[in-house]
């Protein structure tokens, strides 16, 4: 019966998000990409959903939840079933074998190896035993929104909320709760994938998905049990949309503008990362509508938290300049094994390209991997956090999304230039 | 072409057979393995010394201090039973010997009257090329402690830095915040192979444009580096889930998740638990709540160590007993009433 109610919320998820993705994105978005992206965008909207009810002071259950979707199902269906899909015009690229088998080998290994231990090992990061899995439990068995038991009260809810639908409908299950969120990683990237595909070509994406995959803390992390991960999916997904939308359809902004508000719904560093970048990259090219909704969508949680007399981040602020951390955060990222070698790559390739092209600089997504690396820089060197600098708790993590951004956004540039420079 | 397939294929074979070169065993030599944490530690002093209280053990150490950098510590030592013997690469910070606790490497020695072992320094995280100094500790019963008879540095030569590349990578089940990495011969790997990178680049720039010169030596130095990486990342999920599945084990939590999945099925009334254990054991226990060690019917023990006056609950003595005890050293207690006046 436990699995049966996990799959029930999963589709639940999977429909709902599906129907949204229809209705907001481009209709060159092909099938698998909308059905694929429906997942992530299914686990904002139940997230906003538990919000929702709290507000309401309503119980968070399985009926006033079913509730709540359906509703949601019945204003998404008339919008998406408008929009037809146009004839798929999408370009024929021939992938040289060689290149699929590598690319492949170097996609599979993490993937699997991640999903095994997922949904063979019980959660075992101490953070999920505190602030992630164990909240979610909270919730499940208090019906609401629990914030005086909760390690980290103002920590958002879309993890919680997600791990909450697969198991909402029986007895708390720790392998559902780990297998729902293994299930966000898992659709985020074929999702970032698909819609890489669908508007730079089926070489740009499996290139770009390898990439990602083989930064090793990534690896890790797709193992599950913190909140880092997903953030760095929403926040791909988001500048992948950002760069589509180059080809003059605003509708990749307003999809782009769910997965910045999904970001902030998923972690506090959602904000600073993801959001603000997001905002001050389209407020500077003028696209003020899709800026202010993501700020409207991701709003509400942080409303929630402040009204609650509750701090928007559980770690204490006192400013001033940490020199002797600049040694410790180059050694991370450069000699390390966080990043691997991604950091001298994109010296390389980087170099290479502003050497010959300065207008590289205005690829939206090398500004955006850019404006997060000086916000977490900012943070880890400016502020009381360098102990979790120097003492390496929580920098590599908080580094994940600027270098994963700044790996696709060279790639992209990189192909757009291919040959020419 | 055919000129540069053949000065490549030379190349790999030298690199291949300094690699081999320096996989060579050193005399004497044994495997060590990684210690990071203090719960693993103590998993191991545990498993060592089963029937011994905690407060019956004791340790001694040595400082190895030498001008020059070396691979090894030749370590003499007697020993009238089993000991744990733990080596770590060191520094002196303020003429005291500073090291970092995750880079400990340990072994169990047999009993012996006069033995010599070496002990791989090179092997540790924190060794490099200018290590200079260690400190090597003996674990044993405080009654019949094991001895140091030498101590000495030895150096094996640069070349056998090589098999760091070897060492896995290695994390923490319960926190990945970052990733140590691989070194050869000290230096680290990632920038080995950026220099490399940057090298193929302008070679290859002599044949195609500066853009696919760099895109290419940039993802072949992702791609090996990730082949490297991905040896580990199969082997260690392997491990973590034969570990699971066959001992109900995991990393460092040792028998600790095992005993949470005890406590859901079994009938113990009210819990508390000792040290750094409260996480877990309140997240398997929920919505039963964790209570106070004194008021408990049943407390959980990380590694259960009897003390004089009941067990080892963190840093203080409890007076309980010790009721069941897991493979890795993790049990249950109950506490002791204190006795009639």
């Amino acid at each position: 019966m436990t699995a049966l109610f996990a799959c029930i919320g999963i589709i639940i998820l999977f429909a709902e998000g599906a129907l949204v993705v229809t209705a907001v994105a481009p209709r060159t978005l092909s099938r698998a990409a909308r059905l694929a992206l429906g997942y992530p965008t299914g686990a904002l909207g139940n997230a906003m959903m538990m919000a929702g009810l709290h507000i309401a002071g309503l119980p968070v259950t399985a009926g006033t939840l079913l509730i709540a979707h359906g509703a949601l199902m019945l204003i998404a269906f008339p919008l998406a079933w408008r929009w037809k899909l146009a004839p798929q015009e999408r370009m024929k690229e021939a992938v040289p074998r060689w290149l699929k088998a590598a690319c492949g080998t170097v996609i599979a290994v993490p993937l699997i190896a991640g999903s095994l231990s997922a949904m063979l090992l019980p959660t075992h990061e101490w953070d999920a035993f505190t602030n992630w899995t164990m909240r979610a439990q909270q919730i499940h068995e208090a019906h609401a929104i629990v914030f005086e038991e909760a390690a980290k009260p103002q920590y958002p809810v879309l993890v919680h909320g997600t791990q909450l639908a697969a198991t909402i409908g029986g007895p708390w299950s720790d392998t559902a709760a780990n297998a729902a969120t293994l299930l966000l990683t898992l659709t985020s990237l074929l999702g970032l994938g698909l819609l890489l595909r669908d508007t730079r070509g089926a070489k740009t994406a499996l290139i770009t998905l390898s990439a990602l995959l083989a930064i090793p803390l990534v690896a890790v992390h797709v193992r599950q049990g913190l909140a880092d991960i997903h953030v760095v999916e929403y926040g791909l997904l988001a500048a992948a949309c950002l760069a589509a939308s180059s080809d003059g359809n605003r509708r990749w902004l307003a999809l782009g503008a769910i997965f910045t508000a999904a970001a902030a719904w998923t972690k506090l560093d959602g904000l600073y990362v993801v959001l603000a970048p997001w905002c001050a990259l389209l407020l500077l090219r003028k696209f003020r509508m899709e800026a202010i909704a993501a700020v409207v969508l991701a709003a509400p949680w942080p409303i929630i938290v402040l009204m609650r007399g509750l701090p928007l981040s559980p770690h204490g602020a006192s400013f001033g300049f940490h020199p002797e951390g600049v040694g410790v955060a180059l050694c991370a990222v450069f000699l390390e094994g966080s990043f691997g070698v991604h950091a001298w790559a994109m010296l390389l390739v980087g170099g290479t390209l502003i050497a010959a092209d300065k207008r590289v600089w205005k690829e939206p997504l090398l500004q955006w991997g850019m404006l997060s690396l000086l916000v977490v820089l900012a943070t880890y060197l400016g502020t009381a956090d360098i102990e979790r600098l120097t003492t390496m708790t929580a920098f590599g993590r908080t580094m994940l999304l600027p270098m994963a951004m700044l790996t696709v956004g060279l790639l992209l540039a990189a192909k757009d230039r291919w040959e020419k420079i | 072409m055919r000129r540069i397939w053949s000065i490549g294929g030379l190349a790999a074979l030298v690199v291949l057979g300094l690699c081999w070169w320096s996989l060579r065993p050193v005399p004497g030599e044994i495997r060590m393995a990684a210690m990071p944490t203090t719960t693993q530690l103590d998993a191991l002093l545990r498993k060592t010394f089963p029937d011994a209280p905690y407060d019956a053990l004791a340790e001694t150490h040595k400082n190895v201090d030498v001008e020059h950098g070396f691979t090894h510590v030749r370590m003499r030592y007697r020993s009238a039973g089993p000991s744990l013997a733990v080596v770590v690469p060191a520094s002196v910070v303020n003429d005291r010997y500073a090291f970092n606790t995750l880079h400990r490497l340990a072994v169990v020695l047999p009993a012996a009257a006069d033995a010599t072992v070496m002990l791989p320094v090179l092997d540790s995280q924190g060794w490099s090329g200018g290590t200079r100094q260690a400190v090597v500790w003996l674990y044993g019963p405080r009654n019949s402690m094991p001895q140091f008879v030498d101590v000495s540095a030895e150096d094996s030569g640069v070349l056998s830095g090589l098999r760091q590349i070897l060492v896995p990578e290695s994390w923490t089940i319960a926190s990945v915040n970052f990733l140590y990495g691989y070194k050869a011969m000290g230096v680290s790997l990632a920038l080995l192979i950026g220099i490399a990178m940057v090298l193929v680049a302008a070679w290859l720039s002599r044949r195609t444009t500066m853009l696919v010169a760099a895109c290419t030596a940039a993802l072949a130095g992702i791609a090996v580096y990730d082949a490297r990486f991905a040896i580990d990342l199969v082997r260690g999920t392997a491990t973590d889930i034969a570990a699971w599945h066959t001992g109900k084990t995991l990393g460092e939590y040792g028998d600790l998740l095992h005993i949470g999945e005890d406590l859901t099925n079994g009938k113990y009334g009210s819990i508390a638990t000792c040290g750094n254990a409260d996480a877990p054991i309140r997240y398997a226990i929920f919505p039963q709540p964790l209570v106070a060690p004194g008021s408990a019917d049943v407390i959980v023990l990380p590694t259960a160590w009897t003390m004089q006056g009941g067990v080892l609950c963190g840093d203080t003595t409890l007076a309980a007993e010790i009721t069941k005890t897991y493979p890795e050293g993790g049990g249950l207690a109950t506490p002791v009433p204190p006795p009639a006046r």
